[in-house]
């Protein structure tokens, strides 16, 4: 199936300009009329060195992701211990080289937390349900998704906090082959030498849909790859469609696999609303005797209003 | 001629003791850099130190900007505080130190009503919506204290004259710092004190991309 992107014909700039305008009005409100809304932005920009998952490294394509969100959270408490979370965010996901795959979610998230006592130190249970809407510049990509997250905290000193969090998320697409479904489980450690910094280290296990490219090339046979990489494994097993989104035609098959990725950040504070982010994560990926690696390098700036 | 000795002797007597001392305590770190928001006070070594006298009207305590102001409150044993929220989200102040428990359930505005610090200690409180907010209140048997300005100095007057233990406490002081020190007169020489201070451990409050805002 080819896939078109669409023109941003002025029109279409200006009806999206619209739209952005009237789906910020809560976020400006909440900050003028200082309603109990907590209000937070960032700004990211991640370097991906293997966006098509491949195996062998000439199909390899690298880019950058510039995204921005804008969240806003409130809390409502029921009692001493639980409270519910009320939230709602938009972000826009810019990518420097396949546009193809700019996007813009709007979504609400409600949660809960209970605490098991009084204070910083004691131990927190967070259950959280998003939803979101996924406008994509490929339309083919365009859905929705959901993610139930639930997290347990605690906070051992000043310094040290470990979060564990098992998460399920699904995403769907115009497109089916490009909709997912994904589970994991993570550990992070959070450790602030001091206020103005902080050392994250993390581990993740995730489990469930990947989509990996193969560039394709057309033969009297049919799209063959082109590299002929993977031709001594079944892909077309898997649900397979055609995308453009990197150019020329590549084969996108959403295969079954289980990733283990661990990352390392360090958030310097530069007031105390407004801190840098930079982070490094390596994630291995395989599926049957096949296996990819990645690596993604992420700057950015987060504040609160 | 010894009625107008007894009369001389009375005067000079009365003087002294109505001679109202003042100690500078000046506090610095190990950089001789000065340190701000320490406790000094005073505790009479040679004699009893008088009752404290709490002020009739509650010390203020508020939250603004999601922070507690003042971060250090020094106070006399009795003395009631209140905390309003000045800011638009709720809190919900707590202690759990031994010297005061008491907690504040969720509100905006005016608490309800003024806590009464009856036992003297030091007294860590927090909110148990943000985690990073944090302040003390030292609870103290005696009116003779003060807390070091910007500039590192306490100033402490109206002071009998006598022999006095001198404490200072910082909250990132391992253990109070303390000296004996004589008040003889209205012009006592500043007492420099030295705080080996420990690295800052608040809670970090900056956000990160990512997180929300209550984790």
């Amino acid at each position: 199936m080819a896939l078109n992107q669409s023109p941003l014909t002025p029109r279409i700039i200006f009806r999206r300009l619209h739209l952005a305008l009237w789906l910020s009005l809560p976020f400006t409100a909440s900050a003028l009329f200082a309603q109990p809304f907590l209000t937070s932005g960032s700004l990211t920009a991640t370097w991906h060195d293997n966006l098509t998952q491949a195996v062998a490294g000439v199909e390899h394509l690298a880019a950058t992701q510039f995204a921005a969100s804008l969240a806003a959270e409130h809390c409502h408490t029921l009692n001493r211990d639980d409270a519910l979370l009320l939230g709602a965010a938009i972000n826009a996901e810019a990518w420097s080289r396949y546009t193809g795959l700019d996007r813009a979610t709007l979504g609400g998230q409600l949660g809960w937390r209970h605490r098991f006592g009084l204070g910083a130190y004691a131990p927190t249970l967070r259950l959280d349900l998003a939803t979101a809407v996924v406008v994509a510049r490929e339309s083919a990509r365009t859905g929705n998704q959901s993610t139930a997250t639930l997290r347990a905290s605690r906070r051992f000193s000043p310094e040290t906090r470990l979060d564990l969090a098992a998460d399920y998320g699904r995403q769907t697409a115009r497109d089916t082959v490009l909709g997912q479904q994904r589970g994991s489980l993570s550990a992070e450690v959070a450790y602030d030498p001091n206020p103005q910094w902080r050392w994250r280290g993390r581990v993740r296990w995730a489990n469930g849909d990947v989509l990996v490219y193969h560039p394709v090339t057309w033969t009297p046979w049919g799209w063959q790859h082109l590299h002929g990489y993977g031709a001594g494994y079944n892909y077309y097993a898997f649900p397979t469609s055609i995308v453009r989104t990197f150019g020329p035609p590549h084969h996108a098959h959403r295969v079954f696999a289980h990733t283990w990725s661990y990352s390392l950040g360090v958030s310097p504070a530069i007031g105390p609303r407004t801190a840098l982010t930079f982070q490094i994560e390596r994630a291995e990926t395989a599926y049957d005797a096949i296996s990819y690696i990645n690596h993604a390098l992420t700057l950015g700036v987060a504040h609160q209003f | 001629m010894k009625t107008l000795l007894c009369l001389w002797l009375l005067v000079c007597g009365a003087r002294l003791a109505l001679a109202a001392g003042v100690v500078h305590v000046v506090c610095e770190d190990d950089k001789q850099q000065r340190v701000a928001d320490a406790v000094a006070w005073l505790v009479r070594a040679d004699g009893v130190t008088p009752a404290p006298q709490p002020p009739p009207a509650p010390v203020t305590i508020q939250q603004l900007g999601q922070e507690f102001d003042p971060y250090v409150t020094p106070v006399q044993v009795g003395t009631r505080i209140s905390f309003p929220n000045q800011d638009s989200v709720q809190h919900h102040v707590y202690s759990l130190s031994k010297a005061k428990r008491f907690e504040l359930p969720l509100y905006r505005g005016e608490a309800r009503e003024a806590v009464v610090f009856d036992q003297p200690g030091i007294v860590t409180l927090g909110c148990n919506i943000h985690d990073w907010m944090i302040a003390y209140v030292v609870v103290l048997p005696t009116p003779h204290f003060a807390k070091s300005g910007a500039d590192g100095t306490a100033i402490l007057s109206n002071l009998p004259a006598g022999r006095y233990t001198l404490e200072v406490w910082h909250p990132r002081l391992a253990a109070t710092v303390a000296r004996e020190i004589v008040i003889a007169g209205a012009d006592a020489a500043p007492q420099i004190i030295r705080l080996t201070l420990k690295p800052d451990r608040r809670i970090r409050r900056a956000p990160e991309a990512g997180g929300g805002a209550y984790r």
